[in-house]
């Protein structure tokens, strides 16, 4: 039984040990949109070191998770590149911060023929009525991702009118497993949340422009990441979104000027 | 005195302690998709809506009939190549092989039961999905890519039960068998499998269940797609990966997410019948 005991106190030594560590310590916490998470990672050790006695956690689960956390009081600030909605939000008012613009880049496999094409032609091949590439019979391979995504609303909404993308097309769970998979796919094509042109893939231009990092702007199509807190939340959780929105090397992270 | 018994006592009131919050944690789960489900189920035409091959939340349309298929074919994919080469491999450790190369054998289905799921997934899409676009066409993504993947998997946990089934049946049935005139085959084929069978399908309802399951590496190779797969080329979803891919876009509470619990349901369910066949199986052997 001795052991048992000393095991207890051990316990009981190391848990009040950590509380003690903490106390006095105040925690805030981001959850949500995973495509600015890098940014995020460098610019929160600098306000917890302007906020000392502060600690704040990083972490991902998509735009409807984060909204879905800060409406029910579970964390500090949502990171959603979607609007909320009432069902996620419960009809809870929030406010929002827009972080700035985040290019969504098309990427096709290095097989791919084309480099370039007209929106309508983007349109066919992403809903899936054109399945081989133009004057080519490499078979199209459409990528997406869940529904929760970000990137996905602004193809759906900015590309194809509100339309579906095909319903052939294969889902991928992240930013990194779209890259991956467009990559090794001879014929694939999707699209990436991203300020910088992957290696190994190929950017489309869409009607005539191309995304380039040095000039932003020219392109078209861009998801609004923005952070969402409550009504009622602190003066802290509200300085650490300003100071979010406003760093100056966002732009190394592909975000850009204001959202609107 | 009094001090001593109720030192004596406590460890088994913390065992029963434990246990209690064991069956209240697994009771609670089980009760939180029943009554999250119910909001699907308590609707008229649920099993006509729910059954249907149509999977389009945003329209309202909720048919996890791909799923419930895909599901089924990986499952039964991966048992199909994984279920004779466990075999294969059991009976070579259990039978035709020194000490020495028994246990490292089984030292190796140990250290391979233990491989995170996600790192099964990783080979997959460098190995599987190209050699399944080079040699059967389509993406490569798909439910033939998933079953052998998850074939691969389940391998060394049917493996090691195989070879423990086959270890439990007496050294002396076989010497009789071989002292009868019985040739080595036969005697494999007719005593010791025989013999073995309650515990080679016991591993095989473990190793179904495992199966059934899986989500992550899955997820990874099999493509997401929630039409109906019309052959083993095509990309599609099972029950697992499908709620992976959706439980962050419908919180609790929302119609979608009654549905998510509906399917949780079913595949516990389906666990549970797998437990019990396993259970009746393992008290025969």
């Amino acid at each position: 039984m001795a052991w048992m005991w000393a095991l207890l106190l051990t316990v009981l030594a190391m848990t009040s040990g950590a509380v003690g560590a903490n106390s006095g310590r105040a925690h805030l916490s981001v959850v949500g949109a995973t495509s600015v998470l890098a940014y995020l990672r460098r610019a929160v050790p600098e306000w917890e070191r302007n906020h000392p006695g502060y600690t704040v956690s990083l972490s991902g689960g998509g735009s409807v998770a984060g909204l879905v956390e800060v409406s029910q009081g579970r964390a500090s600030l949502a990171v959603s590149d979607i609007p909320p909605r009432e069902e996620w939000t419960g009809s809870k008012p929030l406010v929002a911060v827009p972080l700035g613009r985040l290019p969504v880049v098309f990427i096709v496999n290095q097989t791919v023929p084309a480099r370039a094409v007209r929106v309508k032609t983007l349109r066919a091949l992403l809903a899936g009525r054109e399945t081989t590439w133009p004057r080519t019979r490499v078979p199209v391979v459409v990528m997406t991702r869940p529904l929760a995504s970000g990137a996905l609303q602004v193809v759906r909404w900015r590309v194809l009118g509100g339309q579906r993308l095909s319903p052939r097309a294969i889902v991928q769970l992240s930013n990194g497993a779209m890259l991956a998979a467009v990559r090794e796919t001879p014929g694939a094509i999707g699209f990436l949340e991203t300020g910088r042109v992957p290696a190994g893939v190929r950017t489309l231009a869409i009607d005539g422009r191309e995304y380039s990092a040095r000039s932003p702007a020219d392109w078209s199509y861009f998801s609004t990441p923005t952070l969402y807190y409550r009504v009622d939340a602190s003066p802290e959780v509200r300085d650490l979104a300003q100071f979010l929105a406003s760093r100056g090397f966002r732009a190394q992270y592909g975000i850009t000027g204001d959202a609107s | 005195m009094t001090l001593r018994s109720g030192r004596d006592r406590l460890p088994n009131r913390m065992a029963m302690g434990a246990a209690l919050v064991f069956g209240l944690l697994g009771s609670s789960l089980i009760a939180s998709l029943i009554l999250g489900g119910w909001r699907i189920l308590g609707e008229p035409r649920a099993l006509a809506n729910l059954l249907s091959n149509v999977w389009d939340p945003l329209a309202g349309h909720y048919g996890i009939g791909p799923f419930v298929v895909g599901t089924v074919v990986v499952s039964l994919l991966a048992l199909v190549v994984s279920v004779p080469l466990a075999l294969g491999t059991a009976v070579v450790v259990s039978q035709s092989v020194g000490r020495w190369v028994k246990e490292s054998a089984t030292q190796a289905l140990n250290v391979l039961t233990a491989v995170p799921s996600v790192i099964f997934g990783w080979w997959g899409l460098q190995m599987v999905v190209p050699w399944v676009r080079t040699h059967a066409g389509g993406p490569g993504f798909s439910l033939l890519a998933a079953g052998l993947v998850l074939a691969l998997m389940v391998l060394p946990t049917l493996a090691l039960f195989f070879t423990q089934a086959l270890a439990r049946v007496p050294e002396t049935y076989r010497e009789a068998s071989l002292a009868l005139g019985g040739t080595p085959d036969r005697t494999l084929v007719r005593v010791i499998l025989r013999c073995a069978l309650p515990g080679l399908l016991n591993g095989l309802f473990v190793g179904v269940a495992r199966a059934l399951g899986e989500t992550m590496a899955v997820q990874m190779v099999i493509g997401g797609n929630t039409l109906m797969p019309s052959g083993l080329r095509d990309p599609g979803a099972t029950l697992t990966t499908q709620i992976i891919t959706d439980m962050t876009v419908f919180p609790p509470g929302t119609r979608g997410h009654a549905v998510l619990d509906v399917m949780a349901l079913i595949l516990m369910i389906g666990m549970y019948l797998l437990v019990r066949l396993s259970e009746r199986w393992g008290r025969l052997s």
